[in-house]
């Protein structure tokens, strides 16, 4: 199976469109080719923009608040980090339904330098009341939270990766909002995201060798948080580690820290984030080269159980 | 002879802007006939049942001249006297700028320049998607024209063919001292539009060019009307800046009661 998102989500759009004739897509100039058959079976209801993304926000709202249930799609760095405004106010405040369906984020487009690069796409839409983000690392998971999700009326941010994890979780549930246990563990949770669900089970041997048992909590919803599962699982290993490709302000160990700071009955858990970081980052390479470079790596989990625990 | 239209509801708007201490008076006079002719004469709406399906929709792209709208909205009796009484209180309907969360008939809640128009056009092409006929009208400023948006969604509904869309472009010159945008309609004309130019408080020349409008056309419409920030006040026709967001106190609002009743 394809499991790169940004190729096969066009499928799922194409899928959902057909059978719901309120679905509209709006693309900025990107994936016009793969959308073609979507283009070419409903074209009053799939419009390649250009290069507008905050009047391309703008107009989807006006397209939802018709009864139109929008779609609208290019990097994040242009569709959320530029157009925040517009989706907080004609989207957010307006309480209109949208999906927007990204490329980019984090440091994907390693090469394409920091323009291309987004670092805090989910703590922006995170932050407009009503909304959920998605992080799904493969075709499957985005199929089963899109189409959950896609008709909520509400704003919906799905990170479409290029950088899927291969691993197979057909045998989970994949329900917004929820999380899942990959593997139970005692002395340590790991919560992870998207591409990272394969990191922390690649540290798996390791973490064994050194006789420590991890737990594996994989969360493709962002938002809103499965706490229950969070605080099930710290509350057995009192530990944590946290892996994303967000920012380290306002990501998902900031939301996990927050909910565990409030809940009496966890004080005394401890934790660490390993994320982009608090700064601009300027190298270019490989995104294995990023992920070395950030410490996404199994010798980093280690050490970092180690050091601070 | 050029007569001031709509005397009672400046003093209303005057008095708005006294009573709730904030507002933006000569914005508002600049558009306000235009707002009264089109839900008096005009926009298919019905104040009784204000989500009708096949209503026009009214979109204040520029939102802080609101006083105008809620004034009109207030004659059908949409906003009660006391709506107004309670502007800017903790728990009011209304403030500065429109908000369609809270108050009837208000279609997109406006004040962040530069974005009712691009809702307006999403609107115009949903309606034109379900085949609808309804029409959709936006006022938007000559200093929001300073918003790049503004010229996306030109460049965005001529190329949409929004047929089904009018904007009036409330060309007051406000922005001439800062950033002016000159010869608007010939702007707009090569952004593929149809455009025509009025004088924004005469009321042949608005009912003419609306009337005029032809909606099956493939093009969408602008009306750049041309308006006085401040209209019915001399002083502040005269000193539009010092007044952009000026609160009148008991004796200035007394003075513009005077100034609106003797204008000539």
């Amino acid at each position: 199976m394809n499991n790169n998102v940004r190729e096969t989500f066009t499928d799922t759009i194409h899928e959902v469109g057909t059978f719901d004739k309120k679905l509209c897509v709006i693309v900025s100039d990107i994936s016009h080719f793969r959308l073609q058959k979507f283009a070419k079976e409903n074209p009053d209801r799939y419009y390649n923009l250009g290069v507008c993304e905050n009047s391309i926000v703008n107009l989807a709202a006006g397209i939802s608040y018709a009864g139109f249930i929008p779609v609208i799609h290019t990097f994040a760095s242009f569709m959320i980090d530029r157009s925040y405004e517009q989706l907080k106010l004609s989207f957010g405040y307006h309480k209109l339904g949208v999906n927007i369906v990204t490329i980019g984020s984090g440091v994907e487009y390693s090469y394409h330098g920091v323009t291309h690069h987004s670092y805090i796409d989910g703590l922006l839409v995170k932050s407009i009341e009503g909304s959920s983000v998605f992080n799904p690392g493969s075709t499957h998971e985005f199929n089963k939270l899109f189409k959950s999700s896609y008709n909520n009326g509400c704003i919906n941010l799905f990170r479409a990766t290029t950088k899927p994890h291969e691993i197979d979780l057909s045998n989970f549930s994949i329900l917004p909002g929820k999380g899942i246990t990959y593997k139970q563990g005692s002395d340590l949770s790991i919560f992870c995201t998207g591409y990272h669900l394969r990191t922390a089970i690649e540290s798996i041997k390791e973490f064994e060798k050194n006789n420590i048992n991890v737990e594996i909590i994989y969360l493709p919803t962002i938002k809103p948080l499965d706490k229950n599962l969070i605080k099930k699982s710290v509350s057995k290993t009192g530990k944590y580690i946290v892996m994303e490709h967000q920012s380290e302000y306002g990501g998902l160990a900031s939301d996990i820290s927050n909910y565990i700071i409030s809940k009496k009955e966890l004080k005394g858990v401890i934790g660490k984030s390993i994320s982009l970081g608090k700064n601009f980052i300027h190298e270019y390479g490989t995104f294995d080269q990023h992920n070395s470079r950030l410490g996404f790596t199994t010798d980093n989990l280690l050490s970092s159980y180690k050091n601070i625990f | 002879m050029k007569i001031l239209l709509n005397k009672e509801l400046r003093k209303k708007i005057a008095w708005m802007t006294w009573h709730s201490k904030e507002g933006h008076i000569p914005s508002a006079y600049s558009i306000l006939d235009i707002i009264h002719f089109l839900y008096h004469d005009f926009m298919k709406f019905d104040p009784k049942n204000l989500t009708m399906e096949e209503r026009d929709f009214f979109i204040l792209s520029k939102g802080h001249g609101c006083s105008a709208l809620y004034s009109v909205l207030n004659q059908f009796d949409i906003l009660t006297e006391n709506d107004l009484l309670e502007k800017n209180n903790e728990k009011a309907k209304l403030a500065t700028h429109p908000d369609s969360t809270k108050i009837p008939g208000i279609e997109a809640s406006t004040g962040s320049l530069g974005n009712g128009i691009g809702f307006a056009l999403g609107l115009s092409l949903g309606l034109k998607i379900k085949k609808m006929k309804n029409r959709v009208f936006v006022i938007i400023g000559d200093a929001e024209s300073n918003e790049g948006t503004v010229w996306e969604c030109a460049l965005l509904a001529s190329h949409l063919k929004l047929n089904n869309l009018c904007v009036i472009l409330d060309n007051n010159h406000s922005c001439d001292p800062t950033l002016p945008v000159p010869d608007a309609q010939k702007k707009w004309d090569a952004f593929g539009w149809e455009t025509q130019e009025i004088d924004g408080h005469n009321l042949d020349e608005i009912k003419k060019s609306f009337q005029s409008l032809n909606f099956n056309s493939s093009k969408p419409k602008i009306i750049v009307a041309n308006t006085i920030k401040g209209k019915g006040v001399p002083e502040m026709e005269e000193n539009y800046g010092a007044w952009h967001s000026k609160v009148p106190n008991d004796n200035e609002l007394k003075y513009i009661y005077n100034e609106i009743d003797n204008y000539e």
